[in-house]
């Protein structure tokens, strides 16, 4: 499990950012005394850490320096500022990516994901494939298999069926789809949402997987 | 400077001298031995009064030179403008004594003015970058609310974008005025700028169910990524603002051989022709504005004016029911690429 330390002094957004963190299955440490944030960084040894520029005592330059005095541990720079200059004062303090407040959810969770690929090098399996039923998904190639049928999904219907499994037995909203696709350059409207949910059932079911996607009206869609 | 200001300036002197004149006369009138030879006096007048015009023409010379001189001077330089009133006569002094009096008072005040806008302007920026922190948490909440209603996230989302917008527009309005110290001039592909654009205002597309038709955007131009990322995003929220149930944007561009055009069009609302010429002018909503939707005038107000501080062309064409397009023109790299492979 990744730790991820967070440096952040506004107490309600530290908690609700951690809450999401920890639903994404990360281990998060938020820091208590904004003094002596070296101390705790060092007893931590944290994987990522999310860095807020203005904070009591010094700023998240300075940190950012002290970390990388003797640390190569990724920095993620969180931060109301979004003039050029701080930007470039991030990366030159030696921070690796920059969020500007407010951002979205879908776009925080992405950049910690690629921040943890890039150093770790991790090729978590089970990013690339999911099972669903006896059929396996897989994400790199964007295919479904299930014994000797393969089946060629579409960019959107991979991504659809990647967030559906992601959220197996919740309700996923249309808009959370949407959202996803989104981040991902494929700006489709709701009428494309719903073409493109039904050619993924029409697969689904060439599999004998039928009714695994059902609607919940006005509500959205849940996988089981 | 005209001779009727000169003689209305001079007119007790020359009153004067004609009362010396006829004092003059008429003693030399009633004093007998003299009376005779009333030609003499003709005479005399006739002398004196040459001399007296040539005094004053010599005098009308040289007041209408020197004033002259002077409302010439005070024409050409204004108050601001510290080149001194040349001359030293008493009127001279006085003036340039006024003027410098009344330079430093203005300039007092203009500093102090200048002083309460820095401040006001301090604080604005400080006040968005706070406002952002409970909008980033109301963001968290939406993503919360969403596991149990679906509804009242995306009534939750459609609020926060607002608020994110307007926010946004404060920002960009105190800063529009010293735009030119923020400008930082980059090769900007199109694509790219456009794409990250639709995707930060992800919510505001998904909640009008925008359809979006990119076309080729497969160009660069010069320009700042900042300040075209927020004329973008004022056009795409007017499009979504005004747009009709299932509308759609389209968004093009192309070249021809001198400038880069980027075209946004919509098939919305469209805008009255009436309306059409003053849709650039501050505070100006028009017809559409007064139907409901919470203009507020500024958005294309900004656009014009950030994009003609940045040396960009918009135009805008309408029709009522069909659709509002409007253009963006920039200068090609041609000249750049020449240094570029010349170097």
């Amino acid at each position: 499990m990744y730790k991820i330390l967070l440096v952040e002094d506004d107490e309600k957004l530290c908690d609700k950012l951690a809450k999401h963190l920890i639903r994404w299955g990360y281990e998060v440490i938020k820091i208590k005394n904004f003094e002596k944030i070296m101390d705790e960084f060092i007893q931590i040894n944290p994987h990522l850490v999310l860095m807020d520029i203005n904070l009591p005592y010094f700023d998240g330059f300075y940190w950012c320096y002290k970390i990388r005095e003797f640390s190569k541990c990724p920095i993620l720079f969180l931060s109301s500022r979004d003039q050029d200059m701080d930007i470039i004062m991030a990366m030159n303090s030696g921070g690796d990516d920059y969020i500007t407040k407010p951002f979205s959810v879908e776009v925080l969770s992405a950049k910690i994901a690629a921040i943890l690929r890039r150093t770790y090098a991790y090729t978590d399996q089970q990013m690339q494939t999911m099972s669903i039923g006896n059929a396996v998904f897989n994400l790199g190639d964007h295919t479904l298999k299930m014994n000797d049928i393969k089946l060629e999904l579409t960019k959107n219907e991979s991504r659809i069926l990647h967030t559906m499994l992601l959220n197996k037995d919740k309700i996923v909203s249309r808009d959370k789809i949407m959202r996803a696709l989104w981040d991902d350059d494929q700006f489709v409207n709701d009428n494309t949402l719903t073409v493109n949910i039904n050619r993924l059932r029409k697969k689904l079911e060439e599999l004998g997987l039928k009714d695994c996607i059902k609607t919940k009206k006005g509500e959205g869609y849940m996988m089981q | 400077m005209s001779i009727m200001k000169f003689i209305k300036q001079h007119l007790y002197r020359l009153l004067f001298d004609g009362l010396i004149l006829s004092l003059m006369d008429s003693v030399l009138a009633t004093s007998v031995p003299l009376s005779q030879s009333l030609k003499d006096i003709m005479y005399l007048n006739l002398v004196i009064m040459f001399t007296i015009l040539m005094r004053e023409t010599i005098l009308f010379r040289r007041w209408k030179n020197s004033y002259d001189q002077l409302h010439h001077q005070l024409q050409e330089n204004d108050v601001h403008n510290n080149v001194p009133i040349l001359g030293q006569s008493v009127e001279e002094d006085l003036i340039r004594k006024i003027h410098r009096y009344h330079v430093a008072k203005s300039d007092l005040k203009v500093l102090e003015i200048k002083d309460k806008m820095d401040e006001i302007n301090d604080y604005i920026t400080k006040w968005t970058h706070e406002i952002k922190m409970p909008i980033t948490v109301l963001e968290l909440i939406a993503c919360e609310v969403e596991n149990f209603s679906t509804d009242k996230a995306k009534e939750l989302r459609i609020e926060i974008d607002r608020l994110r917008y307007l926010v946004g527009q404060v920002l960009h309005i105190s800063r529009a005025n010293s735009l030119s110290e923020d400008l930082s001039y980059q090769e900007v592909h199109l694509d790219t700028l456009i794409k990250e654009v639709i995707k930060s205002n992800m919510n505001l597309f998904i909640h009008s169910n925008m359809e979006i038709r990119l076309g080729d955007l497969n160009h660069e131009v010069l320009t700042d990524t900042k300040w075209l990322t927020y004329i973008c995003e004022q056009l795409f929220n007017n499009a979504c603002k005004y747009g009709k149930e299932n509308g759609w944007i389209e968004i093009n561009s192309f070249k021809n051989e001198e400038k880069i055009y980027l075209s946004i069009r919509d098939n919305g609302l469209g805008i009255p022709i009436q309306d059409i010429e003053r849709v650039w002018d501050k505070g100006f909503t028009g017809e559409n504005g007064r139907k409901g939707n919470r203009s507020t005038g500024m958005g294309l107000y900004l656009v014009h004016k950030i994009a003609n501080q940045l040396g960009h062309e918009v135009s805008i064409e309408s029709e009522v029911h069909k659709g509002t397009c409007i253009t963006i023109e920039f200068s090609q790299l041609v000249d750049l690429h020449v240094t570029k492979m010349s170097l």
